[in-house]
């Protein structure tokens, strides 16, 4: 199964970088960001996701 | 989580972290135009957002330091609590490091090549590029202590 240390850390990071991704658009004048910042979260979460599905037990730091 | 605080150098990094993103929220509050999109939340956090900008206004500091050093603190926080989560730059951690230096660096060119709302600043690039090197010198410095450390435990 799930090597729970990698999940740990997977989650973490994308928790992370969705409040940081959200502190960035806030603090840009006008709406043009959040298009931005939705193509990269949308990539996050394809991430995560393929992390989970390739997780080997012994891959994590 | 427990595991993530134990060591020392990773409680640094996250106190380190935590005080730079609370630095750059500081200057963003206290310096930056009302019309940026974070503006909309303060307004109804009260009359205290107004007076800290009152004293701002104030305070005599250079150009960059109001408007490009909250960039490079904010990218540097992020570098440092990623960091301090995954310990080490490899093929499974590196999106997670390189995802907010591609919205920084991202953001700022697309201000100045397809016309962003903002203003495209190279000293936001200089604050930017300066948040990477500071991060790469600390993981490379990890790297090279933990292989000292093992080279002397054979």
């Amino acid at each position: 199964m799930f090597n729970k240390k990698f999940v740990v850390k997977t989650i973490l990071s994308f928790i992370l970088a969705t409040v940081f991704l959200v502190s960035a658009c806030t603090s840009i004048q006008g709406p043009e960001i959040w298009i931005y910042a939705t193509i990269i979260g949308v990539a996050l979460i394809g991430y995560t996701v393929y992390s989970f599905m390739n997780d080997k037990p012994g891959t994590d730091a | 989580m427990r595991e993530l605080l134990k060591s020392k150098a990773r409680r640094i990094e996250l106190v380190l972290a935590l005080v730079l993103f609370l630095v750059e929220g500081f200057l963003y509050l206290t310096f930056r135009s009302t019309e940026l999109n974070m503006f909309r939340f303060y307004e109804h956090a009260g009359p205290w957002v107004d007076s800290l900008r009152e004293w701002g206004g104030e305070l005599s500091l250079p150009q960059w330091v109001r408007y490009s050093l909250p960039d490079g603190l904010w990218l540097l926080s992020y570098l440092l609590l990623v960091d301090a989560i995954w310990n080490r730059f490899d093929k499974v951690s590196c999106v997670w490091y390189l995802s907010m230096p591609a919205v920084a660096f991202g953001s700022e060119l697309a201000q100045l090549c397809w016309g962003f709302t903002g203003t495209y600043d190279m000293m936001d690039l200089v604050c930017y590029s300066t948040a990477v090197i500071i991060t790469l010198i600390i993981v490379y410095s990890k790297n090279y202590i933990r292989k000292k450390i093992a080279a002397n435990v054979q």
